[in-house]
């Protein structure tokens, strides 16, 4: 019988956060599934567990704190719970068991894995984001009776929120920002865009605003056709602020991201 | 939430007979005209970058076959265009997609989300 060798000193056992998602349906093929943690390993690669039967799982990356890949379930694999687990193959360690539930098959696809792919600074204070997401049958094509969005609020009640101004532009934006568009392949772009102006208002003071976003999705055959969200509250902070030479900057930030016009004019 | 611009025009042609029509407002009438005409020359079947050369994209969420946009001349004028992707563009957002279908003209706040 094999024995695991000792784990090196200071091994960290695995430990599992999050499977998303964490159910599929009998019959789905090339599910993504992202699985979050730590002290998985890197060399040799960890690996993933299913306790039952019918689930397979094909690896796209395996790192010490994430694995990626696809499920397939077969159609006769059984429904329930099955404990997902993650081993670490350097250091012979299991991870925690977390469910993973195996659901009837179903022809309602819903939005999943929704994730921000790159952020970047347009120029001229816009704030450009990309995004991409799956869906629960692994084929973007069955979102049809899908709408994806987005709900921004300012704060108070006004509509249209006013800028402070000055130093911001004299200018409002819709609060609050209710958009949705049909859940196609190729994923979603958000622009924090400063519109219908970028001429900031002399004279110059530190004044900063936040709004509130979250992104869902819509399907008429599920959640009884409303809103489930998928991210948020996010912070979208717009800053005027002085920098050390004692110049004028605008800032916009949202997610770790920021766009800048520095100085301002 | 959407104002059709005929709504606008209506009432801009109605002012008459609230008050005499001043030099001014028929200035107004005029331009909306002359911006109406703008808008409504961007047809199915034109480029992205036709629609790029009479409109600006706006603020908020997009995606690669349906993007709102605002009048250069005045940003609380809106379409919302769709696109196909051009042949031999897998990711598609290039200036060659091409127009399939057009909104009318609308008026909105704007979106800088």
């Amino acid at each position: 019988m094999p024995v695991n060798p000792p784990p090196a000193p200071g091994t960290v056992s695995p430990v599992i956060t999050s499977i998303s998602p964490n159910w599929g349906s009998v019959g789905t093929s090339a599910l993504p599934v992202t699985i979050a943690g730590t002290g998985f390993g890197t060399t040799p690669p960890p690996s993933v567990s299913f306790d039952g039967t019918g689930i397979t799982m094909t690896y796209s990356t395996r790192n010490n704190t994430t694995i990626t890949g696809t499920l397939n379930i077969s159609a006769t694999a059984p429904l329930g719970t099955q404990n997902v687990t993650v081993t670490n193959n350097a250091a012979g360690m299991t991870s925690n068991p977390v469910g993973f539930e195996v659901t009837p098959a179903v022809t309602c696809a819903v939005p999943v894995n929704f994730q921000q792919t790159s952020c970047s600074d347009k120029g001229n204070g816009d704030l450009h984001f990309e995004y991409s997401f799956s869906s629960t049958t692994g084929n973007l094509g069955d979102l049809s009776s899908c709408t994806i969005g987005e709900f921004v609020s300012y704060p108070g009640t006004q509509d249209p929120f006013p800028f402070p101004s000055p130093p911001f532009p004299p200018d409002a934006y819709e609060n609050p920002t209710e958009l949705d568009l049909p859940a196609a392949p190729g994923g979603l772009v958000d622009d924090q865009s400063l519109k219908p102006s970028t001429t900031f208002v002399k004279p110059y003071s530190t004044s900063s605003f936040t709004a509130t976003q979250y992104y869902r999705y819509k399907c008429s055959c599920a959640e009884g056709g409303n809103y489930v969200n998928v991210a948020g509250p996010l912070s979208i902070v717009r800053s005027v602020s002085q920098s050390p030479d004692k110049s004028w900057k605008f800032t916009v930030t949202k997610s770790g991201c920021s766009a800048q016009i520095n100085p301002l004019p | 939430m959407k104002i059709a611009v005929s709504i606008l025009c209506i009432l801009l042609w109605a002012l008459p007979e609230a008050s005499p029509q001043t030099s001014a407002s028929q200035d107004h009438v005029r331009w909306v005209e002359s911006s109406l005409r703008e808008m409504k020359a961007v047809k199915v079947g034109m480029t992205r970058e036709d629609v790029d050369k009479v409109f600006v994209p706006e603020g908020g969420i997009s995606t690669v076959l349906q993007k709102t946009y605002a009048f250069r001349k005045c940003p609380y004028f809106k379409v919302d265009v769709e696109f196909i992707i051009e042949p031999g563009n897998a990711t598609g957002g290039g200036p060659k997609d091409k127009v399939v279908k057009i909104s009318r003209p609308y008026l909105a706040w704007t979106i800088g989300d």
